[in-house]
């Protein structure tokens, strides 16, 4: 396969794109086959030296946003089919109360789980400013209960030092779990985003 | 390895590639290949998220007769590497653990 197949393929294989969306990849693609022939490599080298044409166009669909590859299948999809038929729009309307219900529970059910994952991380940080608001507290409460006798102020200053302490060690757990969590979060959101990611044995 | 994990070690690399000079594509994955596996299809992701984090900035450069994207590290890109340097220490830690290495 020479420079002028391979991009074409490539091109070809990902046709159901918009050009914008295609260009640049593509164009990042005849620059290493270009770099490669400066190298005394021949085309079909060069070519061999890349990915396939299929993992190649896998990584590029990977690095788009969502909207814009659902919006594309749902346009090849209508296309494939010569328009809508009216089968299909008296079935979708038939069959809304479904398909509708499944898919705003699906979207729920999506929505849910970052709604939780965001509201645990938020609770985690209350937990750490209640913290230090106390410690401060504490600590202040110190010596305004000093008049009252030592040993209040001393049970209120070290009251105010744990609290302070505790503030302290788990902003940065709580820092790492709020990591690990968005991470969840970004794998969960790249899992639905798969979904709509054309499959391989579907081309 | 863990793909979040290569990712992320990749994304450095790149990063690091660039800190000396600035560089375009092929150049990157000759430099970076003999220590970590990258081909063009991890690379063309990765420059894309560099540039969009405003880690690097590109530019291109009229050469044999068509257009060469140059990629440059910023001052956010050669921060973004002391800190990954600075975040690795604590996993080299583990890692001395885990071996059994320093009892």
């Amino acid at each position: 396969m020479n420079k002028t197949e391979y991009l074409a393929a490539l091109r070809q294989r990902l046709s159901y794109l918009p050009p914008e969306a295609v260009n640049g990849p593509i164009g990042f693609y005849a620059e290493c086959i270009d770099e490669r022939l400066e190298d005394g490599m021949t085309e079909e080298e060069a070519v061999a030296a890349l990915d396939s044409v299929e993992d190649a166009a896998r990584s590029i669909e990977a690095d788009l946003p969502l909207a814009t590859i659902v919006k594309q299948r749902v346009k090849e999809k209508k296309e494939r089919s010569g328009g809508t038929r009216p089968l299909w729009i008296v079935l979708a309307i038939v069959g809304s109360p479904i398909w509708l219900s499944l898919l705003i529970t699906a979207a729920a059910l999506v929505l849910t789980v970052y709604v939780v994952l965001w509201a645990v991380i938020i609770s985690l940080y209350a937990v750490v400013l209640s913290l230090a608001a106390a410690g401060v507290a504490g600590i202040v409460g110190g010596f305004w209960f000093l008049p009252a006798g030592w040993s209040s102020a001393l049970l209120c200053f070290g009251g105010g030092l744990v609290c302070a302490g505790l503030a302290i060690l788990l902003f940065f757990a709580f820092t790492q779990v709020a990591r690990w969590l968005l991470l969840l979060g970004k794998k969960l959101w790249l899992g639905v985003k798969a979904l709509f990611i054309r499959k391989k044995e579907s081309k | 390895m863990d793909a979040q994990l290569r990712r992320g070690v990749l994304e450095i690399c790149v990063l690091k590639a660039l800190e000396k000079q600035d560089s375009y594509g092929y150049q990157i994955i000759k430099d970076v290949s003999p220590y970590v596996q990258i081909s063009e299809s991890t690379l063309y992701p990765i420059l894309k998220r560099v540039c969009a984090a405003g880690y690097v900035t590109e530019y291109s450069v009229a050469h044999n007769g068509r257009l060469r994207r140059y990629y440059r590290l910023t001052e956010a890109g050669a921060a973004r590497i002391g800190e990954f340097l600075r975040e690795w220490e604590d996993i080299m830690r583990a890692y001395s653990f885990i071996k059994g290495e320093g009892r």
